[in-house]
């Protein structure tokens, strides 16, 4: 009880929702790139703005309940979330990502990599922000620096 | 996390047979023998989406068949053992140039499956950190 409600306050379940997603769309991205050369394939990807705009309506209605409500995620297509904050992610084809090569296959190379960049460093950031709340907490527990 | 390396390692096996199949042909480009009988038949990877070796999520890219195509190109030398009543011998219709055209494709689908797999580890470490 007492940890629930030292963990669910605050940032750290926004942090945690945010890594849930970077890791979901680096396994999508992976599989992009390992698909460069399937004939017929199409570039899939999970939308970070509607990530981020299902996140930022969380975090208002958690705003308007008070300190200890809960963070709760509405499911979009693409992403379900389930009571506890676990992520069931399902990516779908993009539109338009790029001209359709003669195999069928609509790679954007650079796009891909670079997407894939971004959403590593995002991760990280967010890592090392939940990372700092946590030494937070333990610094708190201690009772002394 | 893993999956994702899962996905990339896929595209790493599948890259590899890519290139192993052109140095095959490249080395049998002149192999008027085989156990087909006739030339040597020019083998040709495909890729397909889906269940790479060892992975079960269903993500990533595995070989689904190498096949074989009967392409022959006709060489004028009355001398060879093999030659026609007209001359000519029927060769194993491989074009060295595709070939490393395509083992260059290759080995730059492996680099770019490389760096997903570090771009994944580094994601990886920096959520083990949180522990320690």
């Amino acid at each position: 009880m007492l940890f629930e409600g030292l963990l669910n306050r605050g940032s750290i379940p926004v942090l945690e929702r945010v890594m849930s997603f970077t890791e979901a769309r680096q396994g999508v991205l992976a599989n992009n790139v390992s698909n460069f050369d399937t004939v017929g394939y199409k570039v899939k990807d999970l939308s970070k703005e509607v990530f981020f705009a299902t996140l930022r309506e969380a975090v208002e209605r958690r705003a308007k309940g008070g300190a200890s409500a809960p963070l709760a995620m509405e499911s979009t297509g693409q992403l379900e979330w389930d009571g506890r904050g676990r992520l069931r992610a399902q990516a779908s084809p993009v539109a338009n990502s790029n001209i359709l090569f003669h195999d069928g296959n609509n790679r954007f190379v650079e796009k891909q990599m670079s997407e894939m960049a971004q959403n590593a460093m995002l991760h990280n950031v967010t890592a090392e922000l939940l990372r700092g709340q946590y030494s937070g907490l333990q610094t708190a527990i201690r009772g002394r620096l | 996390m893993f999956g994702a390396i899962d996905t990339s390692t896929s595209g790493l096996v599948a890259q590899r047979v890519r290139s192993n199949t052109c140095a095959m042909n490249i080395a049998m480009a002149d192999a008027v023998e085989s156990a087909d009988g006739g030339p040597f038949q020019r083998r040709a990877v495909i890729l397909s989406e889906g269940t790479g070796p060892g992975d079960r999520s269903g993500a990533g890219v595995h070989v689904s068949s190498i096949m074989k195509e009967p392409v022959y190109r006709y060489e004028y030398d009355p001398s060879h053992p093999y030659a026609s009543e007209e001359g000519y011998v029927k060769m194993p219709g491989i074009d060295p140039l595709v070939e490393m055209v395509n083992m260059m494709e290759a080995s730059r689908a492996y680099e770019a499956n490389v760096a997903a797999i570090d771009v994944s580890k580094s994601m990886l470490n920096s959520a083990l950190r949180l522990l320690a």
